[in-house]
């Protein structure tokens, strides 16, 4: 079965990490008029214990807490000295984010969410173009760039770092894990872990310690972290509604996906991520009547990150899943921040596809002809790159206009006088007079 | 004797696996469309239109020609659920490098950076070269150069690469010398 799930998310990676995202950041189905419980009936402000996630015959285990690691001699112990080795190897992994501004940033937000819990938690973020994070039982905690990408501001992020918090502070792991053997039913435990293995990007040990984490987490144990992490973004000030606005984003761009099959194994075993998203909604309805949280964390948000969204949409452009990412680059234009840029991109992705119209469509254009708009569009809009006028050069040469191309490298080369293929464009030119 | 079958198969398995053959020192034909001199011996091993040369292993250190792909191939051997880009015949230089970056970015390196694309003949063909680094999931650096031109609408490109602190340098020398021999059949 395992292995089933393994070849299944490889011929769907795409579908594999969205099963990810859904488990990681919580995807659950929640049962209509639940949203009207309070958010302190879960994950209250007392320690507590966890009642909702438990399976029949499984002890119950207390929160975590604060600088608390388990006693040797338990199961818990076990797993934490698995995660503990993994994460020495995470340390020096290839796709480490070493930017400092941007580590600061995030371990920030972890660290005002976990209050008295922030010594425990190490946050890595690993350049990764798929939306995740996990959190593993020792307190690892993955953001992946893909993440950065699709959370549009502070409190979408604050979203899911503390629905990840959720899951560590409740011990999720453990419990699931004992659940599991109780039930005899321990396979199950990593069939998502699996299910990881078609992404790309992701070496042994990020996978490791996202089994540690997210290995299916019961459909409870997602909502109580859901209600746990919009718990924790509100105490802090942030606006709770937020936190559907990014799953509905999520939505938008799976379902924009044009590989049906890649969404086959997320919703045929997952509960549909439109319910969760209205209980969200619920939710942030019920936490604003408590407290006048409105903070989006815009500003702050832009000024670190924005500056890296060029290399992220790089590397979503690398993995041509166009139909995706083009409705992702429509999602962030609608937005209207730094629009030059995504215009740029929306171009490159048309002149990479490089799709002939059917004809039989009203209003089909080719590939071509998109991207010449989008660059037009990024022109006007300003803040593309001046490789946006190479990539002009590439398609009129291909459309057979040479003096446009040689227009368009002559303006790459003027606004680029020291890059680094100006002999091959020169070369290129020559023939062309 | 069923243990002895077992290891029998064993045996065949580990060889089947492990498909290199020796490159002497000598003159050597790559496919039929050129030749090179090598001044060391190396380990061959083939892979569909590719030949992977190599002397300390193909993770330390290794020498790809890739003979003649054509409109629609990929560069690289896809893993399954992979769909690595197709090259298209009419393709420029600036574009086969970019086939060459998302062909790695899907198989999953981290921080690729092509540099310094530039007009480098391949024999006596006008092909293009760059120069490229990027890290392993496990931190490990590599370093390599590629050279490459379309002939007769087919891509032929050799791709030198290895560990950046000792094996890429070990054999750099003689692998410049291997494609500076090239000679067209």
């Amino acid at each position: 079965m395992r292995a089933a799930v393994r070849a299944a998310s490889r011929r769907h990676g795409l579908s594999a990490v969205l099963v990810a995202v859904l488990l990681g950041s919580g995807a659950c189905a929640t049962a209509p008029g639940d949203g009207e419980a309070s958010l302190a009936d879960e994950g209250g402000a007392a320690p507590g214990l966890i009642a909702p996630g438990a399976g029949p015959g499984v002890a119950l285990v207390p929160d975590l807490g604060p600088g608390q690691r388990p006693a040797l001699a338990t199961d818990e112990a076990g797993w934490w000295m698995v995660m503990d080795r993994a994460e020495s190897k995470l340390r020096t992994a290839g796709n480490l984010v070493r930017d400092e501004a941007l580590n600061r940033y995030v371990k920030g937000i972890v660290c005002r969410l976990a209050g008295p819990y922030c010594p425990d938690i190490r946050v890595y973020l690993l350049r990764v173009p798929y939306f995740n994070a996990s959190m593993a039982p020792n307190g690892v905690m993955q953001v992946w760039t893909g993440l950065l990408l699709r959370t549009r501001n502070e409190a979408q992020l604050a979203a899911v770092l503390g629905h990840e918090l959720g899951h560590y502070l409740r011990r999720h792991t453990l419990h699931r894990w004992r659940d599991a053997k109780s039930t005899t039913s321990a396979l199950i435990f990593f069939q998502i872990g699996a299910a990881l293995g078609g992404v790309p990007a992701v070496g042994q040990i990020a996978r490791l310690i996202a089994m540690g984490s997210i290995t299916a987490f019961s459909r409870d144990q997602e909502r109580e972290s859901d209600r746990m992490g919009l718990r924790l973004m509100t105490e802090i000030g942030y606006d709770p509604r937020e936190s559907a606005k990014l799953w509905q984003n999520l939505i938008r761009e799976d379902e924009a996906d044009e590989d049906k099959k890649a969404r086959f194994i997320f919703f045929s075993t997952h509960p549909a991520p439109e319910e969760r998203s209205e209980t969200l909604k619920r939710l942030a309805e019920v936490a604003l009547k408590a407290g006048p949280a409105v903070e989006t964390g815009d500003e702050r948000f832009r000024d670190i990150v924005l500056p890296h969204r060029q290399e992220y949409l790089r590397d979503e452009l690398r993995l041509r899943r166009f139909s995706r990412f083009e409705e992702l680059l429509k999602m962030l234009v609608e937005d209207g921040v730094d629009t030059g840029e995504l215009h740029f991109f929306q171009g490159e992705l048309y002149r990479l596809r490089d799709k002939k119209a059917d004809g039989d469509k009203e209003g089909d254009t080719d590939d071509r002809d998109k991207a010449l708009a989008a660059y037009a569009k990024a022109l006007g809009a300003g803040g593309a790159p001046p490789e946006i006028h190479r990539s002009l050069g590439l398609i009129h040469l291909k459309s057979g206009q040479s003096e446009k191309a040689w227009a368009a490298f002559a303006k790459y080369l003027e606004l680029k006088p020291d890059a680094d293929d100006i002999e091959i464009i020169k070369s290129m030119m020559q023939p062309m007079g | 004797m069923a243990r002895n079958v077992l290891l029998f198969l064993l045996a065949g398995l580990i060889t089947a696996c492990v498909q290199y053959s020796l490159v002497k020192a000598e003159k050597v034909a790559i496919g039929d469309v050129y030749t090179v001199d090598a001044q060391i011996a190396w380990n061959k091993k083939t892979e569909g239109k590719t030949e992977i040369w190599t002397v300390d292993g193909p993770l330390l250190q290794e020498l790809r020609f890739i003979k003649g792909i054509e409109d629609g191939d990929a560069l690289f051997r896809s893993r399954a659920g992979q769909k690595l880009p197709p090259f298209k015949s009419k393709m420029t230089a600036i574009e086969i490098k970019e086939l060459f970056e998302t062909s790695l970015a899907q198989i999953g390196v981290a921080r690729l950076k092509t540099l310094n694309l530039r007009p480098g003949r391949f024999g006596k063909v006008p092909g293009f070269r760059f120069e490229f680094t990027y890290v392993l999931k496990n931190g490990l650096e590599k370093q390599g150069f590629a050279l490459g031109a379309v002939i007769d609408e087919k891509l032929h490109m050799i791709i030198y690469s290895g560990t950046r602190l000792h094996y890429y340098p070990k054999l750099k020398d003689e692998v410049e010398r291997l494609v500076r021999s090239i000679r067209m059949i």
